[in-house]
């Protein structure tokens, strides 16, 4: 009979820093190596449980759910799940351990374990167990044993074939004889295969911050705690069979699956005691009454009854009425909130004023929100005003339902390019500077590389036969992708009927006053938590204070009532003239819109949706602009499809769109349909989508669709898996795209000052903001100690003037204390503005650097002369007759130059009120093409052009090639890189603040783009730098 | 009058001192203490291409691709150091270390009629050490700096208005002072004499009264003289190249007699003596001696110098040598009863020297256990007595038998089905009773020197049990157990 053994003592790569694998490698490993069951014991924490828990549904293993627990005194215990109890009680112990200690430590106490151990088993560990890492093996059983009962603790042993291991283990079956407690083999495992043992010996460095060559014996001794197979172990236990044939018993024993968390939504208590259906239906009507007036449709009362009965047949009532609560807490609050996302697809959120979609008369699909076949929560994203607005409703949130309650979502920051570079490279020795010039060639971010591996560590100045290049290559590869630590998601939380904390392991955050669970987004998603995502979204509190300071300037607006047709609006777009306004300001969206040519609501959600990775990936943004603009003729997949593509011109452009082909092509169900929704927005699994998408091919075939156009279906599907948008949530973003645009045109210097105090935010920076300002006519004003206020302010219908929330480095407290003295008596002098302000020097020298005092002096040098003079003592006998003096005084210094200014403006603040930086050096670039004068470039012509670099772009969709927005004092524009030029010049295009481009000047469908041939920095001293919008 | 020698760029100076033909090209300096490390210092072609201090290495490259970047050596920038100096004691005894790069020296006479030849002639030597420096001279030392500073090559100035046009910065200023006076748009020295001395010190504090008075030529200074070093040198380039040992060595026993007789007077004596033997190349050989029992007996110090050179294979002819010693007081030893002392450390010493000498110097010495899996993993230290045996910690240590190593481990040849069943090797052979074992390790995978092994204890037909390890497909017998 073959062997049979349950590997019950394995760790992932979410023991942080311990583990070299991730749960779906051991899972997988495990299926190769036969193995029936297995259990991952994470040190601290059930971090990688859900994953490893699908994964090994998936492979068809048993997964079995345990953790290492620090306990106090510093042994290890690894404990494994019986039963839900046991499940329980381990989260609550986690939690309670973790919440109570400051993040990244972790000690639980052992009479807490005794208050938490029902449902629990005991292994007494590996080297850094209880029984080996104290004096008193004996009694620290015993105290095993008295927690758990002899019933539920296993002593452990392992063989890692090394030298003195014999002897610990036969002082462990000495004590286990006595005890009369079962022994138990176990591989301690750390990695999947044998060449995981490298991350293990990289991570042991990174625990101990040392490097490689000075670990010694720090390191392990040899690979061997790896995935084992029941035939090798059965062999080094040869002696030991009991050992073995214990592992597959105990697993029996644990019947505890993942799916039975015993996870509730909490219920909503209704005020007057009856149902939550039932208040659902009032609260409901009574919304849409405010929504359509008095006298409802029969399509939307149809549509109500419809989507009612479905909510409560599927018993979602509570979760609505919730949501609808915190919406009412924001509302009461003055802050502004819109769901986005498929819940917009519903007549009942629109209702609830959830959502401010109306999903009736937009013909949204409803079941792309909620279905009966669908399995799991509805998701509803709620986007509110980004900070503290925010954090108000998130308190709230934790107010409602406890610290152990409610909880953020996890998000697992994992090794990528720079991390995984500069930790690689730590351990191995390599200097800074080396790590150094490759980190920078990742500049902000990980970017798609059209270059091999070591061709990149090449152009960072690695030389090949560097003696450790291949460690750095073969550790950086393994290593990548490999969780490194939990952040927080950047806005879902979950609530809980009861206590969260002992469903999920809570600790706290890095951010005061949050906790957050050890589960990510995905993760809460599979498991059937209920997330509710409140987003802060920078727009929204533009378009807030936007709101206010109209109507302080008694010229309010309400953005539910502004036309939805206006054209100057649409002009706006059609022109690309988008800088500021919501989602359609980037550069690919400005080189779409003058084709697009939007001129109704509709063709807002288009524009929001189409610059997407699925769109692009699937090849269907092209054909649709040609469509649209009567180039090539509008057809059909199918003639069956042209009810559900007749809006996009016969191509698929929203997520709705796939579902429904996939409906009438593939006589897919709702739940089908919903399976094929999962998959396209599941990111991690390209085996799932593989597996609907040969379903749906199966599907067409059999309804003879031509093999051409299954193809087309398919494609356009698995581009969408990328990246696609659902309908609903276009037509929320839309709605905040075409308010704010109507905003920048009607409204337009409320509008840039909200911007500016918004900040930071959006795709550009407050200078090219300010530009662009001024372009639209607008006087932008300095910051001025008389004038501004903390925020920028209105001084006229055309003039911005800057607040000192503009000036880095100032802080905000002492500077509302000064605006608040200057409200009492306005400052006479820069002596009496420092004798009764309470600001640092710096920040004194930094607002006469910039200007702000000139008010008070001749100029900033004058007031930088001033506010160096050291104020006298209020007792001094001659401090009257100085002041006269100081008053009367001006200073030697000259007035700073222009160049100098627009240097001190962009130290102080990164923008300035003046001249564009280029500006400055215009006459000495007699060759250079100004932005504005592109526009009579004949297509084909060679041009130089130069700039700021506002934006590099390099779009995993793009085939490697960069995109670069370069900003004059006249515009911007746009230029395109190849990837064989971009890797040439990969250090320049990434370092330099301001580039000099010859390129040919491409002109297609009214949009010009610049083809890069030559590349130069643009070095000149007057040219001050603002940070660019990178890689994203 | 008073003369100021400045290396500019000394750090970067420092470090191509030994690298001369990359002057010429696009080289910058950084501090690797640094994070981040920035542009310190840079070559006029680095410059030239854009390079700016205070860059980033990667903002550097990226406008200078050739660009050579070089790490700040404080170890190149004492014999620099050092060098100015000598090159100052040769010009004036009253010669002061002012500041990294800038030696001050003083002459009594108000006037120096010659001061044009000693700049050449100090500009001359300190070139030949590889040193680009400038000289100044003037009435004060405070204005002999700042003329040195603004000199192309050297310059003689009288008074400080002929400065006006020096950069600030030359003031040396404190970073915070030099950042205000860039905000106030003050970039010369004349332009900072312009304002007045009170302004300037009630918004600058003391410092600015100090480089106020720095920059009109009134600071000045009595030379904090740099005394003898507390070394003592002999050193001498030779006429014509030495190709062999005698004269050599002739010229060795001089210098320690004449070094001896200086420590004598003194009560001192050699502690350490560094010998720096120079070759045409422009290459020195450098070896540092400690003297095991300080003395001041010319024969012993000799003896030890001897040994070492007779071994010394010289590729290229001498033309230079260099002997510093390092004195200390007279060390008084009372011998114990009981612990094993050496009678006479220099004579030890001495035999170890010529150990060294034939089997290299990492051969001699102490074992010591390094801290590493590798098994006998062990380097040689250097041979100190009176230190207490370090005990291990090491559990398996603690267990085993004591092992025998063969070193190195003598090849075997074993029979292997899932164990070891015959072994032959020279000392050992014979069928296996018992075997334990695989014990695996391995290590230095990031290394060329990886290694992996399979350790076996195994015992033979006849008793003997013994420690044999496979590497690849190779048996090795490691030692036999007592």
């Amino acid at each position: 009979m073959p062997e049979q053994y349950v590997e019950l003592h394995a760790r992932s790569a979410f023991s942080f820093l311990r583990g070299a694998s991730l749960p779906e490698q051991l899972a997988e490993r495990s299926v190769e190596l036969a193995l029936p069951a297995m259990a991952l014991c994470d040190r601290n924490g059930l971090y990688g449980a859900p994953r490893f828990y699908a994964a090994a549904r998936e492979h068809g293993i048993r997964p079995i759910i345990g953790c290492e627990l620090t306990m106090k005194g510093g042994a290890v215990l690894p404990v494994l799940v019986e039963n839900q109890r046991g499940y329980q009680n381990l989260c609550a112990l986690l939690s309670c351990t973790h919440l109570r200690s400051p993040k990244g430590e972790f000690s639980a106490e052992w009479d807490e374990l005794a208050e938490h151990s029902e449902g629990l088993i005991a292994l007494t560990g590996d080297h850094e167990g209880p029984l080996q890492n104290t004096g008193d093996a004996n009694a620290e059983l015993h105290r095993l044993v008295s927690i758990f009962g002899s019933q539920k603790v296993f002593v452990e042993i392992q063989r890692h074939h090394l030298r003195g291991e014999k002897r610990t283990n036969a002082k462990l079956m000495v004590l286990a004889d006595r005890h009369d407690l079962p022994l138990l083999a176990t591989n301690g495992v750390l990695h999947a295969t044998r060449v995981g043992r490298q991350v293990t010996n990289m991570f042991a460095c990174l625990r101990h911050h040392t490097q490689l060559d000075s670990a010694g014996k720090l390191l392990s001794q040899n690979d061997e705690s790896r995935l084992k197979s029941a035939t090798e172990m059965a062999a080094l236990f040869h002696d030991l069979p009991g050992a073995i044939t214990n592992t597959q018993q105990l697993a029996d024993r644990l019947d505890f699956k993942l799916e039975d968390l015993g996870y509730e939504f909490p219920s909503y208590e209704t005020p007057d005691g009856t149902s939550m259906d039932e208040f659902l239906r009032r609260v409901t009507l009574e919304g849409a009454h405010r929504r359509y007036g008095a006298r409802l449709s029969r399509k939307v009362l149809l549509q109500l009854r419809h989507e009612l009965n479905l909510i409560e047949k599927l018993g979602f009532a509570g979760y609505f009425l919730i949501v609808w609560d915190l919406i009412r807490f924001c509302d009461e609050a003055g802050i502004m909130v819109q769901g986005r996302g498929s819940a917009a697809n519903s007549a009942v959120c629109f209702c609830l004023g959830i959502t401010a979609v109306d999903s009736v008369g937009c013909n949204l699909l409803f079941e792309r929100f909620l279905s009966e076949g669908r399995q799991g929560w509805p998701d509803i994203d709620i986007d509110l005003p980004s900070k503290d607005r925010r954090e108000r409703v998130i308190q709230e949130v934790y107010n409602r339902y406890g610290r152990h309650g409610a909880c953020m979502v996890a998000n697992v920051i994992s090794y990528r390019g720079r991390s995984a570079a500069r930790e690689v490279g730590k351990v191995l020795g390599l200097s800074e500077n080396l790590i150094e010039r490759f980190s920078a060639l990742f500049a902000s971010g990980d970017f798609p590389h059209t270059l091999d591996f070591t061709e990149q560590l090449q152009s960072a100045g690695i030389p090949l036969d560097h003696p450790r290049t291949p460690a750095f290559v073969s550790l950086y590869k393994a290593v990548y992708g490999l969780p490194r630590h939990l952040g927080q998601h950047p806005g879902g939380m979950i609530v809980c009927q009861g206590k969260l904390s002992r469903i999920v392991p809570l600790e706290n955050a890095t951010m005061p006053g949050r906790t957050i669970c050890q589960w990510d987004k995905e993760d809460c998603e599979d498991l059937r938590l209920v997330k509710v995502d409140l987003l802060g979204l920078g727009m929204m509190a533009v378009l807030q204070e936007t709101v206010a300071l109209c109507r302080e300037r008694g010229n309010p607006v309400d953005l539910a009532t502004i036309p939805k047709d206006d054209s100057a609006t649409f002009d706006l777009m059609c022109r690309a003239d988008t800088i500021g306004v919501f989602q359609i300001e980037s550069r690919a969206q400005q080189a779409t819109l003058p084709r697009m040519q939007p001129r109704c609501f509709y063709d807002t959600a288009i524009q929001v949706a189409i610059i997407r990775p699925g769109p692009i990936q699937g090849d269907l943004v092209h054909p649709f602009l040609a469509r649209r603009m009567g180039k090539e003729p509008i057809t059909y997949y199918d003639e069956r499809l042209r009810p559900i593509l007749e809006r996009t011109l016969g191509v698929p452009l929203f997520q709705e769109q796939l579902l429904k082909i996939a409906m009438v092509m593939a006589d897919f169900t709702g739940s089908e349909a919903e399976e094929l929704r999962r998959a396209l927005s599941f990111h991690r699994s390209a085996e799932r989508m593989a597996r609907v998408t040969a379903k749906l091919r199966e599907r067409m075939t059999a309804n003879r669709v031509s093999p051409e156009n299954i193809d087309r279906i398919v494609r356009a599907c698995s581009s969408f898996a990328l990246y696609g948008f659902p309908e609903s949530h276009a037509h929320s973003f839309a709605l905040l795209a075409y308010g704010s645009a109507w905003l920048k045109v009607h409204r337009c210097a409320e509008f840039f000052c909200s911007l500016l105090n918004c900040q930071p935010m959006g795709f550009y920076s407050p200078a090219t903001l300010l530009q662009d300002a001024k372009r639209h006519g607008l006087n932008v004003r300095a910051v001025c100690i008389v004038h501004s206020e903390w925020l920028c302010t209105l001084e006229d219908e055309q003039t911005i003037r800057l607040g000192f929330c503009s000036v880095r480095k100032l802080r905000k407290l002492p500077t509302l204390a000064m605006i608040a003295e200057r409200a009492l008596t306005s400052f006479a002098s820069i002596h009496d503005l420092k004798k009764r302000v309470s600001l640092r020097q710096d920040e004194f020298r930094m607002l006469a650097e910039l200007g702000a005092l000139n008010a008070l002096a001749g100029h900033r040098r004058d007031a930088l002369w001033q506010v160096e003079r050291q104020l006298l003592p209020e007792d001094d006998l001659f401090a009257r007759v100085t002041e006269v003096e100081r008053m009367a005084e001006t200073s030697p210094l000259l007035a700073m130059t222009p160049g100098e200014r627009l240097q001190a403006d962009y130290r102080a603040m990164g923008l300035s009120t003046g001249r564009h930086p280029m500006a400055h050096v215009r006459e000495r670039l007699p060759e250079v093409w100004k932005a504005s004068d592109l526009r009579v470039a004949v297509n084909g012509s060679l041009v130089i052009v130069a700039g700021a670099v506002i934006c590099r772009q390099r779009p995993g969709t793009a085939h490697g090639i960069l995109f670069i927005s370069l900003e004059d004092e006249t515009g911007i524009t746009n230029v395109i890189v190849s990837a064989q030029l971009f890797e040439s010049n990969r250090l320049m295009i990434s370092q330099e603040p301001y580039l000099r481009i010859e390129g040919i000047a491409q002109v297609h469908e009214s949009v010009l783009h610049i083809r890069a041939q030559r590349l130069q920095p643009l070095l000149a001293p007057a040219l001050a730098s603002t940070p660019s919008h990178d890689f994203h | 009058m008073f003369a100021a020698i400045v290396v500019p760029d000394f750090r970067l100076q420092a470090v191509l001192r030994h690298a001369p033909e990359l002057c010429s090209k696009a080289v910058a300096l950084i501090s690797e203490q640094q994070p981040h490390a920035c542009i310190l210092q840079c070559t006029p072609e680095a410059h030239a291409a854009g390079v700016v201090i205070g860059m980033t290495t990667s903002q550097a490259r990226a406008r200078c691709d050739t660009l050579i970047v070089r790490e700040r050596s404080p170890a190149a920038e004492r014999p620099a150091r050092a060098a100015m100096l000598d090159c100052a004691y040769a010009f004036s005894p009253f010669h002061e270390d002012t500041a990294e790069g800038v030696c001050t020296l003083e002459w009594k006479d108000a006037r120096l009629p010659e001061a044009g030849k000693i700049a050449q002639a100090m500009i001359a030597q300190l070139a030949s050490l590889h040193l680009l420096a400038r000289v100044g001279f003037a009435p004060n030392a405070g204005l002999a700096l700042l003329a040195a500073q603004s000199a192309k090559t050297w310059t003689c100035i009288q008074d400080a208005r002929e400065l006006a046009d020096l950069s600030v910065e030359s003031l040396a200023p404190s970073e915070r002072t030099l950042e205000l006076l860039r905000r106030w748009g003050i970039r010369t020295v004349g332009a900072f004499t312009a304002l007045q001395r009170e302004h300037l010190v009630e918004r600058l504090g003391a410092e600015a009264a100090t480089l106020y008075d720095r920059a009109t030529g009134q600071a000045t200074w009595p030379l904090r003289c740099v005394l003898p070093a507390e070394t003592y040198e002999e050193a001498v380039e030779f006429e014509q190249e030495i190709e062999m040992l005698e004269p050599l060595l002739f010229m060795l026993r001089r210098f320690l007699e004449q070094i001896a007789r200086r420590l004598e007077t003194t009560y001192l004596v050699a502690a350490e003596v560094t010998l720096r033997i120079g070759f045409t190349t422009g290459e020195d050989h450098v070896r540092t001696f400690k003297v095991p029992a300080p003395t001041a007996d010319v024969e012993v110090l000799f003896r030890m110098l001897h040994t070492h050179l007779e071994k010394l294979a010289a590729e290229h002819p001498i033309v230079s040598l260099h002997l510093v010693a390092i004195p200390s007081r007279p060390a008084r030893q009372q011998f114990e009863l009981f612990a094993p002392a050496l009678r006479d450390p220099n004579q030890f010493y001495e035999t170890l020297a010529r150990l060294i000498a034939l089997v290299g110097n990492d051969r001699v010495g102490m074992p010591v256990c390094e801290p590493t899996h590798r098994p006998d993993a062990f380097r040689m230290a250097a041979v100190h007595f009176g230190t207490e045996k370090e005990l291990t910690d090491d559990p398996a240590c603690e267990m085993s038998l004591t092992l025998r190593r063969f070193r190195p481990p003598l090849g075997a040849s074993v029979q292997f089905q899932g164990r070891p069943c015959s072994l032959v090797s020279a000392p050992v052979r014979g069928q296996v009773r018992t075997a334990e074992g695989p014990y695996h390790a391995s290590g230095d995978w990031w290394d060329a020197m990886s290694w992996d092994r399979a350790e076996w204890d195994v015992q033979i037909a006849d008793g003997t049990l013994c420690r044999i390890y496979c590497e690849g497909e190779t048996w090795f017998l490691e030692g036999i157990y007592d």
